[in-house]
């Protein structure tokens, strides 16, 4: 079994914590992050960057007859469910 | 730079996998890339709603980050909240149409192809599966 990596690093009085290059670099922490918290636990998730939105949105290919006025409707109707 | 509201249909018309507005839905965002291009917090409950009942929950957050990269997404305040549901008993909107009406309103125009918009007095419609 492999270990982990860790590191030490300092909380400044306003709350922040600077990372460690290696690690931003390694784990693609570029902008925005997800700080997931389980007990006293503490995990950091990369969000990652959004380079091509519409490649991305184009990428879900949702399989429906429904016209977009139609889909839209359908979406209102999940908070009456 | 022109300041344009986007209504979620366009939204939708990408992520379906076969809308016959799909292609009109992408040239529009290549065709206003200089544009400021705005949407709102509406929008993105709509397609995190919309993902959720096709079991698609899981594409949500990805989704709605690609929304904010292609445009500023406002808030919804309050105030907003109220205007609209006054708008929408007025002129029968849902109540997201609502909230989309009220915001455009205060931008000029709505990206649309939503018919309902056209009943609002003062509010430029674009229907960029007509473009």
């Amino acid at each position: 079994m492999q270990s982990g990596k860790y590191y030490v690093c300092k909380v400044d009085k306003k709350g922040r914590i600077q990372l460690p290059l290696v690690v931003r670099e390694e784990s693609g922490i570029y902008g925005e992050i997800v700080l997931e918290k389980i007990k006293n636990d503490l995990y950091l998730k990369p969000l990652g960057k959004m380079d091509r939105p519409l490649e991305f949105l184009s990428s879900i290919n949702i399989k429906t007859k429904k016209s977009i006025i139609q889909m839209k409707r359908e979406a209102e109707e999940v908070l009456r469910a | 730079m022109t300041r344009l509201y986007l209504d979620t249909d366009i939204f939708l018309a990408i992520i379906k996998d076969d809308d016959r507005h799909k292609k009109a839905a992408q040239n529009f965002f290549q065709m206003h890339k200089s544009d400021e291009l705005i949407t709102s917090t509406i929008t993105c409950l709509e397609i995190w709603f919309y993902l959720y009942k096709q079991g698609l929950g899981e594409k949500a957050l990805d989704a709605i980050r690609a929304v904010g990269t292609l445009c500023t997404i406002q808030e919804v305040p309050f105030m907003t909240i109220q205007e609209a549901i006054l708008l929408a008993q007025e002129i029968r909107l849902s109540p997201a149409d609502g909230v989309h009406a009220v915001l455009a309103s205060s931008v000029g125009v709505i990206v649309s192809s939503d018919h309902a918009f056209k009943r609002i007095t003062g509010l430029q419609q674009i229907d960029f599966s007509n473009v």
